[in-house]
């Protein structure tokens, strides 16, 4: 308490200092305290000029994926879940799946695209789907299915560099990007599969097998679990 | 004014599969686990979604120094000994990983086109939580941020705002941003933030308050740690509301760093994600065009907790507290709540007390009366929209191939408004 009190009284008695150097600044408008803010041609912006007029509008540069309308919000519900269905789960049906369902902008897209009548998007995403399957999600993603090999070596790789995701792509899994290791391992963490994976670990901790792996496995017991 | 504001949201599905590197607080997956609350929250349904184009080199060198950005578009984690990278500060806290540069133009992207369409009146508020990034400066990476999209996005605001404020309630000083504009009264910088005890970055005091032109037109809200809702809103509000009473932007962009909240895993206030939300909606009942940019927050769960609550404030939507199942609810156990305490379980007390802050709002004010009153800005030619030109490859010395001349006149045109291209490429050869 009395160290609680002495040091808001110490924050006061600098606050008081700051505000007086504060003040002599002012009034004085001369630059007499060190001021640790830089400036020059390297540390400042160059501003553009101005002008209030208005002026035609430059076309865009994104691309606009979704514009709302006044749709029928149970309907729109009813649509995400059965075009959910459709479009699958991007590939991650590896993991065991708890409550999470995808929610997915490319069904928003598609049902934009074809001026928000469900029925017919529904119907032309299934056709799209059988035609094309995952690669239909490329606009938007690169999706390609984990199988349970892919799985496993990705559990390998995290044992042996823990959350090197780089590393692991070289030496585990060079026909996947970075990128969908770095996503998947967001599902994986919070699937069945962790906590079967950090049992194993334990286990091996237990019996001892090499200080390394039972460091990370601590990392992933602490570290990772409260974290993120 | 009761009309509803017409929002533009931008996301990259992309953005959030970018890494950093293992061990490293910031994680860009926040932003997915922050969309697919959005979505499933049904906030869709009330705005315009956007996929960002990438920004160019071209157009982070704006702000940013050719070499600079030169060195972002090259390094990659495997090249990095070949360049002296400590000259741009990036290593440690602003690591080389995979696809960097990509991030960067993917967050810089959608703040630009988020300025642009505020610019053109297509969108009352513009979303981007994948920008923020406050700290990095015109040469050199700092504090997690390589390319400063802020500075970028408000560099495009000015060709179409005499005057644009910029707000940042992230922990952390808004130390890059305020530096860019240190010296002109185009921009207003209102940063409140822990400082003292050497905490990052280490700027922020009462006293810097602009220089030259600027003089005046930086505000500091240094606040010691563990301020709470109450003591956070009776600083922000007040400040806010003289700020744009004295300056009257006619543009505001505000930084929404979530680290700002309890238990955040770098931070040490205690505000909650409602107290968070509460500066979002008093900048929102400005009426005035707004850019809402993320920025720090480390505890990801709350980080995406805080964002969708705030979407949902910006569109004016009650949203249940309990969350919907999505891709990531298990991230939300074990309550599964959209607001939960983070507050009791803090162990920090707050040591802002009533005379502390009372002294700041002083101080404050008086630094504020020092304005002239809104700066009147010169009339000149607007320069045109920016397009997304690609700067030619370092070790190209004949420009001609690699330009065309419509290119080129662009260029010309472009820039020499303002400050001369021409003398920056020669640099090169």
């Amino acid at each position: 308490m009395d160290s609680c009190s002495e040091d808001s009284m110490d924050g006061f008695m600098q606050l008081r200092s700051s505000i007086k150097a504060a003040k002599l600044y002012l009034t004085r408008g001369k630059d007499n305290k060190q001021n640790e803010v830089r400036v020059g041609i390297e540390y400042q912006a160059v501003i553009p000029p101005y002008k209030d007029v208005s002026y035609t509008t430059q076309q865009d540069n994104s691309v606009l994926l979704w514009i709302p309308n006044q749709s029928d919000e149970d309907m729109l519900r009813d649509y995400l879940y059965k075009a959910c269905l459709v479009l699958g789960d991007c590939g991650r049906d590896v993991l065991p799946l708890g409550k999470q369902c995808r929610d997915d902008e490319l069904a928003l897209y598609y049902l934009y695209k074809t001026g928000h009548k469900i029925v017919k998007t529904l119907k032309e995403i299934r056709n799209l789907y059988q035609k094309e399957g995952l690669e239909l999600h490329s606009n938007f993603r690169q999706v390609e299915s984990w199988s349970l090999e892919d799985c496993e070596k990705f559990e390998t790789g995290l044992r042996k560099h823990w959350k090197n995701f780089y590393e692991i792509q070289k030496e585990m899994l060079p026909h996947r990007k970075l990128m969908e290791i770095v996503e998947f391992y967001y599902f994986w963490k919070k699937s069945e599969r962790f906590e079967n994976f950090l049992q194993h670990n334990r286990k091996k901790k237990v019996t001892g097998t090499g200080s390394q792996g039972t460091e990370q496995g601590e990392e992933f017991d602490t570290g990772v679990d409260k974290t993120s | 004014m009761t009309h509803k504001p017409r929002v533009a949201y931008f996301y990259d599905p992309d953005v959030g599969n970018y890494y950093y590197g293992p061990g490293h607080p910031m994680k860009p997956h926040r932003l997915s686990l922050t969309h697919s609350l959005v979505l499933s929250y049904d906030l869709f349904q009330h705005m315009e979604i956007y996929r960002p184009l990438k920004a160019t080199a071209f157009d982070m060198c704006t702000f940013h120094s050719e070499d600079y950005i030169n060195f972002l578009q090259r390094v990659t984690p495997q090249n990095i000994g070949g360049f002296t990278s400590s000259r741009f500060n990036v290593g440690e806290d602003c690591p080389v990983f995979p696809g960097m540069f990509d991030f960067c133009s993917i967050y810089s992207g959608a703040s630009l086109d988020g300025a642009v369409k505020l610019n053109n009146n297509q969108a009352d508020i513009v979303i981007n939580w994948s920008g923020g990034f406050h700290h990095a400066k015109k040469f050199e990476a700092s504090g997690f941020c390589y390319v400063n999209d802020i500075v970028l996005a408000i560099l495009e605001l000015l060709k179409h705002h005499a005057r644009v404020l910029y707000i940042d309630i992230d922990i952390h000083h808004g130390d890059g941003v305020q530096e860019a504009f240190y010296l002109t009264d185009r921009v207003m910088t209102v940063s409140f933030h822990r400082y003292g005890n050497y905490f990052f970055p280490g700027t922020g005091d009462l006293f810097e308050v602009g220089l030259e032109r600027g003089k005046f037109y930086s505000v500091n809200v240094p606040l010691k740690e563990g301020i709470d809702d109450e003591s956070f809103l009776s600083i922000f509000k007040p400040v806010v509301e003289k700020v744009v009473s004295f300056y009257q932007p006619s543009c505001v962009v505000l930084q929404c760093g979530a680290d700002s909240l309890a238990g955040d895993r770098l931070g040490c206030f205690n505000l909650s994600i409602r107290g968070h939300g509460d500066c979002v909606k008093f900048v929102k009942k400005l009426h005035l065009p707004l850019l809402v940019l993320g920025g720090g927050g480390y505890t990801i769960r709350n980080v995406a907790r805080c964002w969708a609550y705030e979407t949902a404030l910006i569109l004016g939507k009650d949203i249940d507290h309990l969350i919907p199942t999505n891709e990531y609810y298990d991230f939300y156990a074990p309550d599964y709540s959209l607001l939960p305490d983070l507050v009791s379980n803090s162990k920090t007390d707050n040591h802002n007390t009533r005379q502390y802050l009372d002294l700041i709002q002083q101080s404050v004010t008086e630094h504020l009366r020092m304005l002239p009153g809104a700066p009147a800005v010169q009339m000149q030619e607007i320069p045109p929209d920016f397009s997304r030109l690609e700067l030619p490859p370092e070790d190209s010395t004949d420009m001609d191939i690699r330009y065309n001349s419509y290119e080129r006149d662009k260029i010309v045109s472009y820039n020499a408004e303002f400050y001369d291209l021409g003398n920056k490429f020669s640099d090169h050869s």
